[in-house]
């Protein structure tokens, strides 16, 4: 079954559709045309020619935001990018990795007031309290989101490496059920049929409600 | 947990934070808060129902009829037939959470909800998502494609005997994710020519990929059918199912589905 012909049926040959192949469409935002340099975040590309080592991870490269970056226009253009994709592709995937990369970053205040913002709530809601570390333990490992959202704010979120827990020890369930699109379409249907109210709520932060035990 | 970066507190570096509560990234966070969302609800009077644990119910006097709570992680619905009762339950809720108030409700999880009060239709579609899995496969100016799968595809249905490109393998399965999205979500008619192309994401063949392009290329043309639910007609509660004997070309497998209608819309589906 290797060829692309469907068998001969006894109507007519039919040919498998021949859409584009795959990967051309689903990558095409690499394909940009962009100098090197662009794709390089932030002069890493100079640190890295001033030390003289070829980097060992793979470097992250800015991917433009497929929503405001249109193909389409840049064909038009005879494959230069306009001010406003330039502006994305140079902002998008350059919220900074870490909280020392974002201390040392132009917008430095702004993050950290971010911070602050996210400590003063957890705060708030009394997360934590200082103890010495029992001997033989180790403590969890954290580390900072930090986003800069669409609506141009700054939003900071601390996260806990949650993979270096040991199940059994540092935790047992971890499931969380939820309702299944089955029940949803047969309460919309009686909805239908009944005139219900059908309103919707969101928990802001709800995993900070959780109470621990361990 | 340590301290965390840039908030240690002077005098004490040495020192750990104990959890009381959860944060995100912790493993057990979703359960704690799940614990946590249903003793509130338990408290408030609703009951877990057995089949789902994303539904709950309080039976409430009998003009008021039952409320309904649709839970799925921090996404409360709320159903029921008197509006008092539901602001009652919101002010309810709001006293225990933070909660921002998204009134009747348009979307759920990408689903497209409209209502049309005077002729009782409720209409639910993903258009916006089948969009964005068309534009992310660069697939919307594809013809469309009268049926989901061809006629007499069933030789191609079978196993691939070489090995698929690994890019091969991840741009199929992203594919049949997407799809198999739309096909649990609204649309019924894909579901067979999904179920078929599901069992190769494995090891896709070449005939496999176009294939599942052609199911891609049906719904450009389908894009804007919904489920419609028409109250008015009052229909009652009907099932259809069908089942072919040792059908499947690769391992003769027999395929049985199974459809329910309630108000002349579809609301349960496996084919």
């Amino acid at each position: 079954m290797q060829g692309p012909t469907l068998p001969s049926t006894p109507k007519k040959e039919q040919k498998l559709p021949t859409s584009p192949p795959p990967h051309q469409s689903a990558v095409c935002t690499e394909q940009l045309p962009l100098t090197p340099e662009l794709r390089m975040p932030g002069g890493m590309q100079q640190q890295l020619r001033n030390v003289g080592v070829a980097p060992r991870r793979s470097v992250c490269v800015p991917v433009p935001n497929p929503q405001y970056f249109n193909t389409d226009n840049v064909a038009q253009r005879g494959g230069r990018l306009g001010n406003a994709e330039l502006l994305a592709t140079a902002y998008v995937g350059r919220d900074p990795a870490s909280y020392t990369e974002a201390m040392g970053s132009t917008n430095a205040d702004s993050w950290e007031e971010a911070c602050k913002y996210e400590i003063a709530a957890l705060d708030k809601n009394k997360t934590w309290e200082l103890v010495d570390l029992p001997a033989d333990h180790k403590a969890v490992k954290l580390k900072w989101v930090l986003k800069h959202k669409a609506d141009g704010h700054y939003h900071a979120c601390l996260v806990a490496k949650g993979f270096t827990q040991i199940p059994g020890l540092d935790y047992d369930e971890t499931f969380l059920p939820v309702a299944c699109f089955e029940s949803l379409r047969l309460l919309l249907a009686l909805a239908a049929l009944e005139d219900w109210e059908v309103h919707q709520l969101d928990v802001k932060s709800a995993f900070l409600n959780g109470v621990l035990n361990e | 947990m340590e301290q965390p970066q840039g908030f240690i507190t002077t005098g004490k570096e040495t020192q750990v934070c104990h959890l009381k509560k959860a944060i995100c990234g912790l493993k057990q966070a979703s359960h704690t808060w799940n614990s946590n969302i249903h003793a509130a609800l338990t408290e408030l009077g609703f009951k877990q129902t057995v089949a789902d644990a994303g539904i709950y119910i309080m039976h409430q006097q009998e003009e008021d009829g039952p409320l309904y709570i649709i839970l799925y992680i921090d996404d409360i619905t709320i159903l029921g037939a008197s509006l008092e009762a539901v602001k009652e339950l919101k002010v309810n809720l709001a006293k225990c959470y933070e909660i921002s108030d998204l009134e009747e409700i348009e979307s759920y999880l990408g689903i497209c909800i409209t209502r049309d009060q005077q002729s009782k239709h409720l209409t639910i579609d993903q258009s916006g998502y089948i969009k964005d899995v068309l534009v992310h496969f660069g697939m919307v100016d594809a013809n469309p494609y009268n049926t989901p799968l061809l006629a007499g595809v069933d030789v191609h249905l079978v196993k691939y005997d070489s090995q698929a490109s690994v890019s091969d393998i991840k741009y199929y399965q992203g594919l049949i994710g997407s799809l198999l999205y739309v096909q649990i979500g609204t649309c019924p008619d894909i579901s067979f020519a999904v179920s078929c192309l599901v069992q190769y994401a494995a090891n896709p063949s070449p005939n496999h990929l176009c294939l599942a392009q052609y199911v891609l290329s049906h719904l450009v043309g389908t894009i804007d059918a919904c489920l419609c639910y028409d109250g008015a007609t009052g229909e009652g509660l009907y099932g259809y199912t069908d089942s072919s004997l040792a059908d499947q070309a690769d391992d003769c497998h027999s395929t049985s589905s199974y459809m329910f209608l309630l108000v002349n819309g579809a609301i349960s589906w496996s084919l």
